[in-house]
């Protein structure tokens, strides 16, 4: 008997793994990024040589660390040459991505769907119609990026809980930072100048996530945002007024504390509700932001040449400028030291109990990973077709590529065909842009996506 | 004015939103030459004058079809036209162009992404209303601007014209004008009750910033007001309960929300009534009487079916925004 015992303990310690071995894959500069993210497993690391790369990179497995190496001052630059439209995007659970240069791509230069525990540290972006654009995740940092020259916000966090947005510098953006239909965000330390409008917190109808709240603006620069709006006249954002240094649209419970604030054209601070600015079509959204507290910040010369509508709110308020301009909805809102600011709106507003602070904020992440599955392949497909494909089609409509109706109709019953098309177009009809191939998804991805569109998708 | 009565109480489902938009200029002859393009094939614009008006009848009760009410707003514009002395004539073709106009705002505001060639069609059709509005306005200002019905349309109509597709300073310039025309109707001496003008003052009340004179309980007032002279208007009812939960008082919309299940609606109505009852089941749901969103959306989900050409309102996905939930793939109202 006690002969059995050891060779049964013996027999359990040799199946039991010692340690878990993660790769470590390196990509040259002329080698494919995309080529190594296929032949990596879960928790692998792909190291990226400076030198440039032009593709697009998509990853769909778990704990992947895509880093490009920064030699001497130099990175790995991710280019899509005006022609691609996205740089990095990422569906798989605990990504990093850190250390690239990413420019001219057309659609999301770095873009997280549905990923959770992600960190997105120290890339230069440039151009695009997003910056980097993490969307349905939990638990994320976005730390120490640098983004200029985009068409909607430089950092657009949308609806994603639990995520701090760090030391990251946005200029020359329409919109310098955003956390839209978001939960529990701590926007710090940026320094977030010369764009349309600095930083904004803010909620839309029509989209899953029907709220936006506690959303912590502190310590950062809201510098001179007063650049003229260069948004497409087709996109939302071309509707920003220049000259916002924070903008509170509908999301409750925002704090803005300890911030310098200054040359900001209309106003440094705007909190405004959905129902004044049109955006209240979906009543499951409660329009009005509750709760915000503007405790102590610094305000140098905002609002000296406002904006229409702000400017005329200004006239008939009887002032010349406005630190702060509400639109008088808000519930249980309140300003720290108000007689030191100039406000409009607020007549309903208390002043802030003494003590109010977010010091004993330290992170809005959690203190353990958000433990999810993996992203079945019917959701990736799904986030693929939102993330890829709404860029150029339109459910009922033509923009640059045919609608979906059409291609409903011209492939209907043949998923195989349409899978084929994607991965490498051909252009059929002189009044549409060449579409570019979309072979850096995998065989499965793009089955799903053509069954989401050929059998699933109403609208 | 009993026909402008009953065509006012149809078309009182108004979207009024203020919204930032590019500026566009209204050049009604460039309009009207593309006119036939904007229209259905069927539409009788070849009619007597006599009979333009049944025919336009016939038309402007399909609500959902721009191309329709396209069809009815240039329909009643010619009896107008033929008509100009004629005020319930030109008061009904007036109230056309409103409510193509605010059928478009609303398919407007089911896009987050305004582009392509459907965008580009509402804003031709834009173009045309607003051209017939503008002269049918003038015309009805000098006819009969101290009559309160003929004043409360026309300011429901400059709120439609200047909704959309405008500088938004224009926009919130027009909502607060209108909102110190309106309380001088309805506080005039000696008038009848008017609950349109009411629903309206209300929805400006809830929408326009305090600046401007924006206030939920005088939004609460107004429209309980517009409730005690017509119960049976189903937006009357929807705005009730909106402004009862933006003042907190979330027990209180109950009864508004609850009474909208008893009503049916009349010729013309259905989509007046489904987008009602879908903005009442979102408000059910956020003030969590569950049981009571799910009867409000039972009784909408009856009448799409029984009226298969509705529009759904379904978010549509555009630039990595909207649609269905990608996580569940399900429709997100």
């Amino acid at each position: 008997m006690k002969l059995k015992k050891v060779r049964l303990i013996t027999f359990g310690l040799l199946m039991t793994p010692l340690f878990s071995y993660a790769a470590v894959i390196h990509v040259s500069n002329g080698e494919s990024i995309q080529a190594a993210v296929n032949k990596a497993s879960s928790g692998d690391t792909i190291l990226v040589a400076p030198g440039t790369y032009r593709e697009t990179v998509y990853i769909d497995k778990e704990n992947i660390t895509l880093q490009g190496e920064i030699i001497k001052g130099k990175r790995a630059w991710l280019d899509g040459g005006g022609k691609l439209n996205d740089g990095i995007l990422a569906a798989g659970n605990g990504v990093s991505i850190s250390g690239f240069a990413v420019k001219g791509y057309k659609g999301n230069s770095i873009m997280t769907q549905g990923a959770n525990n992600y960190r997105i540290v120290d890339n230069y972006v440039q151009g695009g119609f997003y910056g980097i654009f993490p969307q349905f995740g939990r638990n994320g940092l976005v730390a120490r990026n640098r983004i200029t020259g985009v068409e909607d916000a430089g950092i657009y966090l949308g609806m994603s809980d639990n995520v701090d947005m760090i030391g990251n510098e946005a200029w020359g953006n329409v919109i310098g930072i955003e956390a839209e239909n978001s939960r529990n965000v701590l926007m710090e330390g940026n320094f977030i100048h010369d764009n349309v409008e600095g930083i904004a917190a803010s909620l839309f109808s029509g989209l899953p996530i029907k709220d936006a709240k506690n959303i912590t603006i502190r310590g950062n620069f809201v510098v001179k945002n007063n650049i003229k709006n260069f948004a497409p006249a087709s996109s939302i954002a071309s509707s920003v007024p220049s000259g916002i240094g924070v903008l509170i649209l509908g999301a409750k419970n925002s704090t803005v504390e300890n911030n310098i604030i200054s040359e900001n054209n209309t106003s440094a601070i705007v909190v405004t509700d959905l129902v004044t600015f049109g955006l209240a079509t979906d009543s499951k959204v409660d329009p009005i932001p509750d709760g915000v507290q503007i405790l102590e910040n610094t305000y140098v010369n905002n609002g000296t040449k406002p904006v229409a509508p702000f400017k005329e709110m200004i006239h008939v308020s009887g002032n010349t400028s406005a630190d702060i301009i509400a639109s008088g909805k808000e519930r249980t809102s309140c300003i720290k030291h108000r007689t030191s600011t100039v406000e409009i709106g607020t007549k309903k507003w208390n002043e802030c109990e003494i003590g109010a602070t977010t010091a004993s904020l330290k992170t809005a992440m959690l203190d353990q990973p958000y433990v999810s599955p993996p992203l079945n392949i019917e959701q990736k497909g799904r986030l693929t077709y939102l993330s890829v494909c709404t860029g150029c089609h339109a459910f009922n409509t033509q923009i640059h590529g045919p609608s979906i109706l059409s291609i409903k109709a011209l492939y209907a019953g043949d998923p195989d065909g349409l899978v084929k098309y994607i991965s490498n177009p051909v252009k059929k009809r002189k009044d549409f842009a060449d579409m570019p191939k979309q072979d850096y998804l995998s065989p499965e991805i793009l089955n799903s996506v053509a069954h989401y569109i050929l059998d699933e998708l109403k609208n | 004015m009993k026909n402008t009565d009953s065509l006012l109480s149809g078309s009182s489902a108004k979207y009024f939103s203020l919204i930032f938009a590019a500026l566009f200029l209204v050049s009604p002859e460039l309009v009207l030459a593309s006119v036939p393009d904007l229209m259905p094939k069927d539409c009788p614009l070849a009619k007597a004058p006599a009979q333009l008006m049944a025919a336009y009848m016939q038309f402007s009760e399909h609500k959902y079809s721009p191309v329709d009410l396209t069809c009815a707003a240039q329909l009643s514009f010619k009896a107008a036209e033929a008509k100009p002395g004629d005020i319930e004539t030109n008061v009904a073709a007036l109230a056309a162009q409103m409510e193509l106009l605010d059928l478009l705002s609303s398919i407007l505001d089911e896009h987050l992404y305004q582009e392509g060639e459907a965008y580009q069609d509402i804003k031709q059709r834009w173009k045309f209303a607003t051209a017939n509005g503008k002269k049918l306005s003038s015309r009805l200002s000098k006819m009969s601007a101290t009559d309160p019905i003929v004043g409360t349309l026309l300011v429901a109509y400059q709120l439609s014209a200047t909704a959309k597709l405008v500088d938004p300073q224009v926009t919130l310039q027009t909502a607060h004008d209108a909102s110190k025309t309106l309380q001088e109707i309805v506080n005039r001496p000696n008038t009848e009750p008017n609950d349109l003008a009411l629903l309206i003052l209300g929805r400006l009340s809830l929408s326009l910033p305090e600046v401007y004179g924006g206030d939920v309980d005088n939004a609460v007032t107004y429209l309980k007001q517009a409730y005690s002279i017509n119960s049976q208007n189903i937006s009357t009812l929807r705005w009730c309960a909106d402004a009862l939960i933006s003042a907190n008082q979330n027990d209180a919309s109950k009864q508004f929300l609850n009474e909208m299940l008893s009503l049916q609606p009349q010729v013309g109505e259905a989509q007046q009534f489904a987008d009602e009852l879908k903005a009442a089941y979102g408000l059910a749901a956020r003030i969590g009487d569950t049981a009571l969103s799910e009867k409000l959306r039972a009784n909408r989900t009856t009448l799409l079916k029984q009226y298969p050409n509705l529009r759904t309102r379904q978010s549509v996905a555009g630039f990595g925004h909207g649609g269905p939930d990608p996580m569940t793939g399900k429709d997100t109202d």
